[in-house]
């Protein structure tokens, strides 16, 4: 800040020659100094461009090119940077959310699912429906998997709107609402046959998460286990019971092999007729209004460190004082970062100075 | 015979040793020609290494992987290696000083080193699994060690600059062929800001790739923690010396420190605790 607000226009003759680039003339005896003057000027403005000039300083009139003052910023720009990142921080926390969504293929929703740190689960209602219509799973000959895959349809009012496959990198974004390919899992789809001792029999749909019923029997069917190859055939271990749940049983079915089971005064025989296996989808569900004021932050912080380490503030000073009809004339620079490239530049312009005075 | 990619680069593990043989030779002699012989050596094994990483994301194409050598432990160690390597050659040709090399290759040989013969790490290339399947992969990776590398580097200009000893008092003869402590302050100033910046970038780019695979951009994950502590630390270093004035044995003493915070995000991780990162473990 003190190195901001300094004037560099407030110097004298002396401290212009311990700057750290220098040079001096001492022209020999000229008819019209002024003129030569007015030159000199026009080089130093023409090379350097925006320059402030002061009169009488130490008998003679100064002029000073300045660059990159404002590079002091920077620094500040970095702080500020840190604060703009926090605050996107707050202010996605209060006004967006983070759930989850586990979807059966063929399965739809219209909230998301968000356990908070006491396990409570809440609903967070999406504002539209979101359908997984496939999942699919693929795996490299090393069993390293390669690819998750979900084929989303997003509804409104029961009309699909947009149908797009996510992948790991690749999410769905809908209403700010996005959708992220988190994880999977495979859940057996099984058909079951079961006949009473009375000849009646029964083909139910079971999935991991349903329970299947009889209700003229009042039995309810449930799966306990699943297990895709014992022996090279699946197998499923049940729970079958009275609806009431005052009677029942656990039992291991492999398919192939029938299994009789007795529920209060009947005798049922179980049979697996096929097993499936379906994919139900693991969706991280975001909608963060602040991410774009986080991003906003990064983007300062790296334009400020840019800023702190690559602009430097560059001073050039030209003095021209008379003495009668000869000429007294200091050029002096200084800069805090890349000297190199400003050596050049003081170079031309005393290489130029040069020039119009005639000497070599 | 079949000449594989990571048979290159372990070779180059030995050329990396000769470099650092060699320049520590030109220490204790100073002939320039054995100084010149130690660059051609580094610049050898750092052209091979290159063919060698080359050769190995051109092999993971057969394989029918096809994604850059920068996935796993092995892969990781030498792109390190080699960021050293290069953050070395430009202050070499900058300062024209060789004697640093006697402190810079012996980062990039044992790397190599670890890489290449320890059963912990395994040199197959391995296929991509989906959350590394992404463009961010290639930019997080090089940001990220350009800063560590560059750490590296200032970490061995900090120990430069302790052995040093003050110029002013007479110096043993060894001690004379270091750059002055003035130039070795400078050298640590300006690396540290180098590998400051990168390191910067190479967490934003993390935190823009976590957003698009997991939809966060920061979790806590203890890479992600451990690299937070890491630009503290070097942070710290900066700030010191803008506000405070620090310089010299200080700012060696924090350059070396940060280097020890920076293996650890590195290494002590991806073995000591579990995260997002673990793929990086073997």
């Amino acid at each position: 800040m003190r190195l901001f607000k300094r004037d560099y226009l407030d110097l004298g003759k002396d401290e212009l020659l311990r700057r750290p680039l220098k040079a001096q003339w001492h022209t020999i005896q000229r008819t019209n100094p002024r003129n030569l003057k007015e030159e000199l000027k026009k080089t130093f403005l023409t090379i350097t461009k925006r320059v402030r000039s002061k009169q009488d300083v130490d008998g003679g009139q100064l002029y000073l090119a300045e660059k990159g003052k404002w590079s002091y910023w920077g620094v500040y720009l970095i702080h500020v940077s840190i604060l703009v990142i926090f605050a996107g921080a707050v202010f996605g926390t209060f006004t967006g959310f983070k759930g989850r969504i586990m979807l059966l293929e063929g399965e739809s929703t219209d909230h998301a699912v968000q356990m908070d740190t006491h396990g409570k689960v809440k609903k967070i209602p999406l504002g539209f429906t979101l359908k997984c219509n496939d999942f699919k799973v693929d795996f490299y000959p090393n069993g390293a998997p390669k690819l998750f895959k979900s084929d989303l349809s997003i509804l409104e009012n029961g009309q699909e709107v947009l149908n797009r496959s996510i992948l790991v990198n690749s999410p769905l974004t809908y209403k700010g609402v996005t959708f992220y390919q988190s994880s999977y899992q495979s859940v057996p789809d099984l058909k079951i046959q079961i006949v009473s001792s009375k000849g009646e029999q029964k083909i139910l749909d079971l999935s991991a998460f349903d329970k299947g019923l009889w209700p003229q029997k009042g039995l309810l069917i449930g799966i306990i286990k699943y297990l895709p190859n014992v022996h090279g055939a699946p197998a499923a271990r049940l729970y079958i019971g009275d609806a009431s749940g005052n009677q029942g049983d656990a039992v291991w079915l492999l398919k192939g092999h029938n299994k009789e089971i007795q529920i209060g005064k009947e005798t049922y025989r179980l049979s697996l007729i096929s097993a499936k296996e379906k994919f139900m989808t693991g969706l991280q569900v975001k909608k963060d209004p602040g991410v774009w004021i986080v991003w906003l932050g990064c983007t300062i912080m790296i334009i400020g460190f840019g800023i702190v380490f690559w602009v430097g503030h560059r001073r050039t000073w030209l003095w021209i004082g008379q003495d009668g009809n000869r000429l007294d004339i200091i050029l002096a620079g200084q800069t805090n970062k890349n000297r190199v490239s400003f050596e050049r530049e003081f170079t031309k312009i005393k290489e130029a100075i040069n020039k119009q005075l005639g000497e070599p | 015979m079949h000449l594989s990619s990571s048979y290159i680069l372990s070779i180059t593990t030995f050329v990396y040793l000769g470099a650092t043989a060699v320049y520590l030779l030109y220490w204790i002699f100073r002939l320039e020609k054995v100084g010149l012989f130690g660059t051609i050596v580094t610049v050898t094994g750092f052209i091979m290494q290159t063919v060698g990483i080359g050769l190995r994301w051109y092999e993971s194409y057969q394989l029918g992987y096809g994604h850059a050598p920068l996935s796993n432990l092995y892969e990781s160690l030498v792109f390190f290696s080699w960021v050293t390597i290069l953050v070395y050659l430009v202050v070499e040709i900058k300062t024209k000083n060789r004697v640093i090399g006697a402190f810079a290759t012996p980062f990039a040989c044992l790397a190599m080193a670890y890489a290449s013969f320890s059963p912990n790490v395994q040199d197959t290339i391995q296929p991509l699994i989906p959350a590394l399947q992404s463009n961010w992969l290639i930019a997080h990776v090089i940001t990220c060690f350009l800063g560590y590398a560059s750490f590296a580097v200032a970490c061995g200009f900090g120990i430069m600059y302790l052995i040093r000893g003050d110029s002013r008092k007479s110096t043993s003869y060894l001690l004379e062929a270091l750059p002055s402590r003035r130039v070795l302050d400078e050298l640590m100033h300006q690396t540290i800001i180098f590998g400051f910046l990168w390191l910067t970038v190479g967490i934003i780019t993390g935190a823009v790739w976590a957003n698009q695979a997991w939809g966060t951009y920061w979790s806590w994950d203890p890479k992600e923690t451990w690299s937070l502590i890491t630009w503290f630390v070097y942070a710290t270093a900066l700030h010191a010396r803008f506000v405070r004035g620090w310089a010299g044995k200080k700012i060696a003493y924090l350059s070396i420190i940060g280097f020890v915070s920076v293996i650890f995000t590195y290494f002590g991780v991806n073995f000591l605790l579990s995260g997002l990162h673990s793929y990086g473990s073997s």
